[in-house]
């Protein structure tokens, strides 16, 4: 399907881009598989892009697919729903780059993530259904806004560990029942504050309510709903930040699975899409997993709120020209 | 995840010969259902770890997360043969 000049399939329409990477590509009325003219390019474009999501989402406890969607819409033309696609897929290679390193430092809480994990993956089955059957500019508003939301969030809570930290706040929580049946407990030596830090869960129902809602939007968007879970952990049920981050990684990569494969029997994943993304992002995780635990969170959050308020401009700014409202793009094409 | 990166780099490098270009859609294949599968793999051997060492609720638990990735590839399915 990807030869220059091949057939598009019967009842399909012509959608021509003036970007550098695609040339033209069909999109079939059925599936929304493109045509995309494949060039050393397109694949060096979408290895670097993705070595810079996979690397800012291991440090954020993010699969980086809230980066990856925008940069294959934005900077390379891809359809939303091929790059959505891609992008959950690629979570999984992320998951399993980022989870690994942490979970041989010790950071990662395995009883907790599959706790929430039974509320992300029913929430992730949902959300990838109902995007097969909305439109690219819905879907463009919809990834635009929530990174707003997430933006927001992020900044706000940026100093919240280091107030925990110096108040001694996160073993002095009261656990929850649920928390306390399932024995959601535990600690970890935190290289850059330079001591153990134990701690107690809590907010077992605002926590798994969150984490369905992040199954939603990951299977919704393409993204692992990583962002939603540290916040969720971190901000609701006591969970120190880097715990969050490292038990979100281990996490998203079940999240993504449920979307991805759903995608994937949809006829949706663009196996030379997934490729280049796949392996950048495994790049990017692992160098980023390194860097994690060596830099205080405060300054993590500053960087990656102020990344995800550009993109959610870039990604609402090309959506609201379906309804005629045109702001200037920054960057991108 | 290394035979997943592998099967990948191997598809892309097969892409780039023309010879032999046909060959890398089933190897690019090939990796994404490696891709899927493991964290499927991931969740089973949690579930059956956290049984072995005694812990029921947490077996439980990861039981549940099993089941519903399971329900997935059904979905999916269904999804697929009702278009």
């Amino acid at each position: 399907m990807h030869e220059e000049g091949a057939p598009a399939a019967e009842g399909s329409r012509l959608l021509t881009t003036h970007l550098p990477c695609v040339d033209s590509f069909y999109i079939s009325n059925a599936e929304f598989r493109p045509i995309l003219l494949l060039t050393l390019s397109f694949f060096l474009q979408g290895l670097i892009g993705a070595i810079f999501a996979g690397f800012l989402g291991a440090l954020m406890g993010v699969g980086g697919g809230i980066i990856i969607v925008p940069i294959l819409t934005v900077y390379m033309g891809v359809p939303i729903h091929v790059a959505i696609a891609a992008s959950i897929a690629s979570v999984i290679a992320t998951s399993n780059a980022g989870g690994s390193g942490y979970l041989e430092q010790k950071i990662t809480n395995v009883k907790l993530a599959f706790f929430l994990e039974m509320f992300t993956t029913s929430g992730a089955l949902i959300g990838s259904v109902v995007a097969l059957y909305l439109n690219n500019q819905s879907l463009f508003v919809i990834f635009g806004v929530m990174l707003l939301y997430l933006s927001f969030v992020i900044f706000r809570t940026r100093n919240l560990d280091e107030m925990k930290f110096a108040t001694g706040g996160f073993l002095k929580a009261k656990q929850d029942k649920v928390s306390s049946y399932l024995g959601l407990r535990g600690s970890y030596y935190d290289a850059a504050e330079g001591k153990e830090v134990r701690y107690v869960v809590n907010g077992s129902a605002p926590g798994g309510l969150i984490a369905f809602f992040a199954g939603i939007g990951s299977g919704l968007l393409g993204i692992g709903g990583g962002v939603f879970k540290v916040s969720a952990m971190n901000k609701y049920m006591n969970v120190p930040m880097k715990v969050a981050v490292a038990t979100s990684k281990f996490m998203i990569g079940v999240t993504a699975a449920v979307s991805a494969i759903t995608y994937f029997a949809a006829g949706q994943l663009d196996f030379y899409v997934l490729a280049p993304v796949a392996i950048g992002t495994t790049v990017g995780a692992t160098m980023g997993t390194w860097f994690m635990n060596r830099i205080k969170a405060r300054n993590l959050k500053m960087v990656f709120a102020v990344i995800l308020l550009y993109l959610a401009y870039t990604m609402v700014a090309r959506g609201l020209t379906a309804w005629g409202i045109f702001l200037p793009y920054l960057g991108g094409s | 995840m290394a035979v997943s990166t592998f099967l990948f780099v191997g598809g892309l490098v097969l892409f780039a010969l023309p010879p032999v270009r046909q060959l890398s859609e089933p190897v690019l294949m090939a990796a994404t259902i490696v891709l899927l599968a493991t964290p499927v793999t991931r969740t089973l051997v949690g579930a059956v770890a956290f049984a072995a060492n005694g812990e029921r609720r947490s077996a439980a638990v990861a039981g549940i997360v099993f089941l519903i990735l399971m329900l997935s590839v059904v979905m999916g399915f269904v999804f697929h043969l009702s278009r």
